[in-house]
């Protein structure tokens, strides 16, 4: 296994460990090996911006030959979709309705679920439908609330083609009871997202796709990441890398290695100084062409 | 249980069907209901996980909405007016 036949990458881990590092260097080492690459940050803080110590926005940043970054915050393409609802609503329906749908509308923000599927749609945007690089790196939020994301595909899957099948047949009824029938924007809509979970389900479970863990060589680090390592395999999604970040001696090393047994692992010792900055990020490249099977 | 439903089903298409074209129709409204019914289900209380997926739909289906909701309040009143002639299954 080499990582540079990774297409896309998802780094997992406990708040801390050092994903948005690890991604950062990681996407300088695609760079360095001659792939365009965009590095994403999904996360409201500016953890690009700090690692590649330059200012990062929404639109993709070249920070170096081959690398870019970009800043996505789910929270805002979530008011974003919804606010382009509320237009459609307004413009299509009547006065009697309208109200009690605006409100129904700005609700759907605070529903469960929300903003995982806000960042799956973010996910899908630019990992699939408007893919511009070769390789694509996320540099995901801690654990739990990256695995719901990672696992709703199949649920929503069933959930949708119930829904179309409804309103097909309802449609065919109405067809034959010799109402006119013309192009469906609802069945247009379900057929889109199904489209779009199933293909967001395929890229989670190609083999050109990388979810990794990272890890510290703490207990906490490391349980969370056995956890996932578990919840991620449920979903049939395999862990196909481990990251001991900040694992400097051979003993941390030992210990990770017999903790993840079977997956594949890189180390990263704990720099002094944080890595921030091509140039310091340089530095750590290095490591990922050092696998280590256990 | 069955047969209190069976009467139900039958006092709703006795109600409602006394053409082919009206039977069709009928069916058409029945599944579309279904439909409306998950988009809206937080109307009746039921929370909705995939409700910032289905208020897409709102500005294609809101029109529907009255409809669905008479349907809904008739629906009620016919199985009240069910139970209480046939009584509580
Ligand atoms: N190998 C390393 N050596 C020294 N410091 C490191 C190393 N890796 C990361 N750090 C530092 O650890 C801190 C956390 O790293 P980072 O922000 O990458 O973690 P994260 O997992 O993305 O955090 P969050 O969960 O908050 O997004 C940062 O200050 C970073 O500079
Ligand atoms: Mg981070």
């Amino acid at each position: 296994m080499n990582l540079t036949e990774f297409k896309t990458v998802f780094l997992s881990g406990k708040g801390g460990v050092g994903k948005s590092t690890v991604s950062s260097a990681l996407g300088l080492f695609f760079a360095e090996k001659g792939f365009k690459t965009l590095v994403v940050s999904l996360d409201p803080a500016h953890s690009l911006s700090l690692t590649f110590d330059t200012e990062i926005g929404e639109k993709p940043k070249e920070i170096t030959k081959n690398l870019f970054a970009v800043e996505i915050n789910p929270e805002k393409e979530a008011k974003r979709y919804l606010n382009r609802v509320k237009r459609e609503a307004r413009e299509l329906l009547s006065p009697v309705v309208i109200g009690e749908i605006e409100k129904q509308i700005e609700l759907a923000y605070y529903s469960p679920g929300a903003l995982e599927l806000a960042t799956a749609d973010v996910i899908y945007r630019v990992a699939v439908s408007e893919r511009k690089f070769e390789r694509v790196i996320f540099d995901t939020a801690p654990s739990g609330y990256t695995l719901r994301m990672l696992t709703f595909p199949e649920l929503t899957e069933e959930w949708l083609k119930k829904l179309i099948v409804l309103r097909r047949e309802a449609l065919k009824y109405r067809k034959m009871a010799g109402k006119k029938v013309e192009e469906d924007p609802v069945l247009g809509i379900l057929e889109r997202r199904l489209k779009e979970v199933r293909e967001l389900r395929n890229l989670l479970l190609s083999p050109e796709t990388l979810i990794g863990i990272v890890v510290n060589p703490q207990t906490l680090p490391v349980e969370i990441g056995k956890r996932t390592v578990r919840e991620l395999s449920a979903a049939g999604i395999e862990a196909k890398l481990i990251v001991g970040n900040k694992t400097s001696i051979e003993e941390e090393k030992k210990l990770i290695e017999k903790d993840f047994p079977g997956i594949p692992k890189i180390f990263i010792p704990a720099l002094e100084k944080e890595p921030k900055g091509i140039r310091k990020l340089q530095s750590l490249t290095g490591t990922f062409k050092k696998l280590i099977r256990t | 249980m069955k047969e209190w439903l069976k009467a139900v089903k039958l006092f709703f298409r006795g109600a409602v069907s006394d053409s082919a074209t009206d039977k069709l129709e009928y069916k058409a409204a029945v599944l579309n209901d279904t439909l409306l019914t998950v988009v809206l289900s937080e109307r009746l209380g039921i929370p909705n996980p995939m409700a910032y997926y289905t208020v897409e739909l709102l500005p294609y289906i809101g029109n529907e909405i009255p409809g669905w909701e008479r349907r809904m309040a008739d629906r009620e009143s016919v199985i009240s007016r069910v139970m209480e002639e046939v009584g509580e299954p």
